[in-house]
């Protein structure tokens, strides 16, 4: 990579052709990249796009055996239920909130991770650090939720510990609906943090030094160099894994808030994704199930399509 | 070179250091809880004495994962899917992330759109039980790498890598005479190793763990992968209610199992990272790049 | 050559979608397993396939060939069969069923999880899947006619038609909790075994002053937690359903004197220690490690684990001694636990396999036979047992490999049976007749019960905060009492959180409850 930030992906280096002719003829030319390009189109549409097809059953009432011909049509009934559920807006406030926690805080932490971690010298220390760092993703939800059950817990947690030292008396923090967000979000963090700094440092690896080398003869200081070369290097990638999150921005996940839940804390803990499960999966409700998932996805896609286009204004960077 | 550091710059570093110790023990420690669990007697966990040093030693647990032979027949599985899986993932999507980078594609902006839409709406489960039959797939390994031979996340990552690549070099190959697969393999490729290596250590971790695709679609318990292997070892609670109390578990797994289950299931996957770290260093490209 | 591809694409696409959507499940059309289907019927033994749910036997799960098993083999020849096992797998069973249905993969015969409506199912029994088994069974399976009790056929009957789906598996005694005291500690506090609520309490007090760190095991949910709710006979579970003075039916926590009463019992334990106060976080794996390591004086769990939850307990405390006791009781002089269903596993028969429906029905009429109880029980002769006299000598094997395979034959291999008790392995040991003992003498006297609707009411699947599960209340009720027992809401509230419940959709599923139980459809008792 040069000096300059990355060659936005919409401006071009050439004139595209205008009249059709030309541009048939500019496709044939290219057209190893088009053939190149058609198994794994292909592969999209036959693996992903044809099952797609089947969330038509968010529309009717799906019965298992009569398959989609034979299965009655109930139109938006599904969509009705759904908001008409009288904890709708808490369950979808809970998902909004969450959302954007996952934002703030678990979106922004690997970032600052993998810059810290780049500024660290020694080889042998960083390896391990980063590996280590990395490795609680592996753990599946229920033991990371054992952990913490643990650590927070009243009697025996080190948390609450902790908080005695300090004077303050112990708290139930699972128990209450006040602290169960902060602790989806903590557990989440503790997990995947690690795990995200891995982009950003393949990111960060592909920076020419020449540039820092350069930067420290005129005199400026980590701090200006940081602001200067790394976030800007940093910035295609930031901006896609934004968006691409935005697409996702309703979908926090299933198992990492069940294994937390309890009706002390459901008020504030009752997602989209809990609530498809208790309503739709357990109950044979596919169509339901598959409404609500719509419903999610359809939201995805309107913010994305927003944070997309305001993207591509104001840094030139865009997923399409 | 300027030298000198300055105070702020020591003290930055002295922070750094600390946070990130303290950072990776909160990480590192309730793993060393799980590793010494495993090899702890059941007495002394039930009594809660574990917490980062064996207590009453035992090997127990681990030899009762190990004493059924077939786990092994099903690691090895594991590891030819994570393999072959992964270098089907690398190669599937690399060549539709090339041409989808190339300015001269016209129409990438559709295409990235139709994949796109792909990972945002994701399809019901039964219409990919019915494609799976009428494919064909059901009952052998191809049914865990073909499926999910390209992530969309995974495709729109080594993509942005790849435009970010200068024109330049890959428009000198093009007039060297190369076709675009030429191009693709002796240009790009080698100097997107970071790249290369992050995707493939977000397939390998896919792979490796693929549990409910090989319960679906693969029926033959012979060709039932670790993940599985493992997973019926562990005897926990069922999350689904049927309506019928009489399959409740009363008898879960002694903890100790269920530390060992989880200690022989991530491992592997986790040394994985350090052997790829060589990748990440920094200046990869620029030698390539001026040669 | 694009425009070709395009047209190639096109192709394939709408070939595929045809493919997909018309591929869809009619009972009868092309795939599926029907082994030998077609042919003419062969003189030799009659094939069929079988998908079982491992249900975590071990013995099982790591056989090589389940198919190819000695006592399989002795299983196939004694009935003149020749079985193509199909093991679904434990935990993902639902998953898999759904999958099964869906991909139209069914074998000749599926095992259900009770009743004709299971999730498992997926409406297979609606959709004619299954053949009705009424004239085969007086035919062919005469001696299961006797041996399975209405109740348990009751379940397997489609009331509307009057049609049997199903050969179910039957639990006789449907009291399969019971109440653990830890009588050492008993003795130490000098007290007698509690036998009504407020006794219980003063054991619990005298505990908790010997420092007993959980005089009673709390756990999240109430799950195995809910002694009291039984003594007040308010659980409120799915089949805890009561005909009210008014006519109607309704779920027994709408009885709000005892319910208040319940409630009441809990929240004086929370606020003096009784239960930890961390029960709404304790989950089944602390749960047990509690109990074991010996830091609970009184519980909740399964008759039958005596054997293997005693023995941990003393291995990690030598001088603990544990003991059923009958469960406290409330006012109405009675107490214990929710009933179980009559039915624990169900066979249907594909209606692919009608020409072999009746060798079939014979196969598992052959099951509550003499001959099986003792294949099943003991395992081979010469083997397993020997034979003295006559009778068959057996000596209950305690090493690891040895319980697996009674485990194995006991509880797995055998189709059809009383799945109370093995009796003929109980009777042999002093803590099987312990065992036995408690359920003959104790269990059958103690337990709740009340209406089910098999089905589900609709009501409820609508209405998923109020859908109560087999040992929970519903979301809506367990979220107020726990802040009940917690201090964060008050008892005498009560009245209004069955008028949410009511506003929420309660007044729906009351409604069709009592109509469904007025009219017989599918209600049990």
């Amino acid at each position: 990579m040069e000096a300059t930030t990355a060659a936005p992906t919409t401006a071009t280096k050439q004139v595209q052709p205008r009249d059709k002719r030309r541009v048939l003829r500019f496709m044939w030319k290219y057209k190893a990249l088009y053939l190149l390009s058609l198994p794994g189109i292909l592969y999209f549409l036959i693996f992903k796009y044809i099952p797609l097809m089947g969330s038509v059953i968010a529309f009717q009432n799906y019965n298992l055996f009569a398959g989609f011909s034979g299965s009655p049509w109930v139109g938006l009934e599904h969509f009705t239920r759904m908001f008409s559920h009288y904890d709708f807006l808490n369950i979808l406030k809970n998902t909004l909130l969450l959302g954007i926690y996952d934002i703030a805080f678990a979106f922004t932490a690997p970032i600052i991770l993998a810059l810290l971690l780049n500024e660290v010298r020694l080889a042998l220390y960083k390896k391990v650090v980063q590996t280590v760092i990395y490795a609680p993703h592996f753990l599946s939800w229920v033991i990371v939720s054992g952990i913490f059950i643990g650590v927070l817990s009243p009697s025996s947690g080190i948390a609450n510990t902790m908080l005695g030292w300090l004077g303050m008396g112990p708290i139930y923090f699972l128990g209450e609906d006040s602290y169960i967000r902060s602790v989806l979000v903590g557990s989440g963090l503790w997990r995947d943090v690690g795990w995200g700094t891995i982009i950003y440092l393949a990111a960060l690896a592909s920076i020419n030094p020449d540039l820092y080398e350069a930067a420290e003869m005129d005199g400026a200081g980590r701090w200006r160099q940081m602001l200067n070369i790394t976030l800007p290097a940093l910035l295609p990638v930031i901006t896609i894994l934004f968006l691409l999150k935005m697409g996702d921005f309703l979908d926090y996940g299933f198992e990492r808030v069940f294994v937390f839940q309890n009706p002390l804390n459901i008020r504030n803990s009752e997602i989209l994704d809990t609530y498809i499960y208790k309503a739709g999966l357990t109950q044979m409700q596919y169509s339901y199930a598959t409404a609500i998932g719509l419903f999610k996805s359809v939201v995805g896609l309107f913010l994305l399509a927003i944070a997309n286009t305001l993207s591509k204004k104001a840094t030139g960077e865009s997923l399409y | 070179m300027v030298r000198r550091e300055s105070l702020s710059r020591k003290l930055f570093i002295i922070f750094n250091y600390t946070f990130l110790t303290l950072l990776s023990l909160t990480m590192f420690l309730p793993f060393l809880n799980v590793i010494a669990q495993s090899l702890s007697s059941a007495g002394a966990i039930d009594r809660g004495e574990v917490m980062f040093w064996p207590v009453e030693i035992t090997t127990q647990y681990y030899k009762y994962v190990f004493e059924d032979v077939s786990i092994w027949r099903a690691f090895g599985i594991s590891v030819y899917i994570t393999v072959l899986g992964t270098a089907i993932n690398l190669a599937a999507t690399a060549t539709l992330a090339y041409p989808l980078s190339r300015q001269e594609y016209v129409g990438r902006r559709l295409v990235l759109m139709v994949i796109l839409l792909t990972m945002i709406f994701s399809a019901p489960l039964i219409p990919q039980f019915i494609l799976m039959r009428e494919i064909g797939l059901v009952n052998t390994l191809w049914a865990l790498m073909i499926p999910t031979a390209i992530s969309a996340f995974n495709l729109f990552v080594l993509r942005s890598f790849f435009a970010q690549l200068p024109t330049e070099l890959i428009d000198s190959s093009r007039i060297d005479g190369c076709g675009e697969l030429r191009t693709l393999w002796s240009i790009v490729l080698p100097l997107s190793k970071p790249a290369l290596a992050t995707v493939g250590i977000f397939y390998s971790v896919t792979n490796w763990n693929k549990y409910m695709d090989a319960l679906y679609y693969i029926n033959d318990r012979a060709k039932y992968p670790l993940q599985v292997k493992l997973r019926e070892l562990l005897i926990t609670d069922d999350l689904s209610d049927t309506g019928n109390l009489a399959f409740e578990i009363t008898s879960q797994s002694v903890q100790g199992v269920q530390m060992a289950v989880i200690l022989v299931a991530t491992i592997p996957i986790i040394m994985i990272y350090p052997f790829l770290q060589r990748f990440f260093i920094k200046g990869m490209l620029i030698g390539s790049i001026k040669s | 050559m694009p425009k070709q591809a395009m047209r190639m694409l096109m192709l394939t696409l709408i070939l595929a979608i045809a493919a997909g959507c018309a591929g869809n499940n009619q009972p009868g059309t092309d795939t599926g397993s029907a082994e030998g289907g077609e042919t003419p019927q062969a003189q030799g033994a009659t094939k069929f396939s079988i998908s079982m749910r491992t249900l975590n036997v071990g013995y099982v799960e790591k056989h090589p060939d389940i198919n190819k098993d000695p006592y399989v083999l002795a299983l196939e020849e004694k009935t003149n069969t020749d079985l193509d096992i199909r093991l679904i797998p434990h935990n993902e069973y639902q998953d898999k069923m759904v999958q099964m249905f869906a991909t139209n993969d069914i074998p000749d015969v599926v095992q259900g999880s009770g009743g004709i409506s299971g999730p498992e199912l997926a409406g297979a029994v609606e959709n004619g899947v299954f053949l009705p088994l009424n004239d085969l069974l007086e035919e062919h399976g005469k001696d299961l006619l006797a041996f399975i009790p209405d109740e348990a056929w009751a379940r397997m009957t489609d009331s509307k038609t009057g049609n049997i789906y199903g050969i179910p598996e039957i639990l006789s005694n449907p009291s399969r909790r019971a109440t653990w005291i830890r009588t050492d500690l008993l003795e130490k506090v000098g007290k007698e075994i509690p036998t009504t609520v407020e006794e219980t309490l003063d054991v619990l007090r005298a505990f908790k002053e010997a420092g007993v760190e959980q005089p009673y095991a709390g756990r999240q949910n109430f799950k195995y937690a809910d002694t009291f709710f039984g003594a007040y006979d308010v659980l409120g579970y799915l089949n805890q359903f009561k005909l009210f003075p008014d006519g109607q039916v309704k779920p027994s926590f709408f009885d709000v004197d005892n319910m208040k009463a319940a409630i009441g019992v809990y929240k004086t334990m929370h606020d003096e220690g009784l239960i930890s106060r961390e029960f709404a976080t304790i989950e089944s794996t602390d749960f047990r490690s509690i109990i074991t390591s010996g830091k609970a004086g009184m519980w909740s769990m399964n008759a039958n684990e005596l054997p293997i939850w005693g023995a941990q307990l003393m291995e990690n405390v030598p001088d603990a001694r544990v003991a059923l006791i009958p469960s406290p009781v409330g006012p109405d002089g009675g107490g214990g636990y929710a009933h179980y269903n009559p039915v624990t596993r169900s066979f249907f028969i594909n209606k692919k396999a009608e020409d072999r429906a009746a060798e079939i029905v014979q196969f598992f009429n052959w099951m509550v036979s003499d001959e099986a109880e003792l294949l099943f029980s003991y395992g081979l002769e010469g083997e397993d047992y020997t034979v003295a006299s006559g009778e068959p000598v057996f000596e209950v094997p305690t090493d690891t490999a040895g319980t697996d395979k009674m485990r194995y034959l006991n509880y797995w291999l055998w189709l059809v049976q009383d799945t109370t008790y093995n009796k003929m392995v109980s009777s042999l040991t002093e803590t099987g007749q312990q065992m036995i003992d408690a359920f003959d003498n104790m269990l059958a006297h103690e337990g709740r019960k009340g209406i089910e609707f098999d089905p589900r009411l609709d009501a409820l699947i609508r209405y998923p905060d109020l859908n109560p599960k087999s040992d929970e209340l519903p979301p809506l009720i367990l979220e107020h009492v726990l802040r009940m027992v917690y201090g964060r809401e008050e008892i005498d509230n009560y009245e209004a959180v069955l008028d949410e419940y009511l506003s929420k959709g309660g007044n729906e599923i009351i409604e069709e409850a009592t109509t469904r139980y007025n009219n017989k459809e599918n209600a049990f008792e």
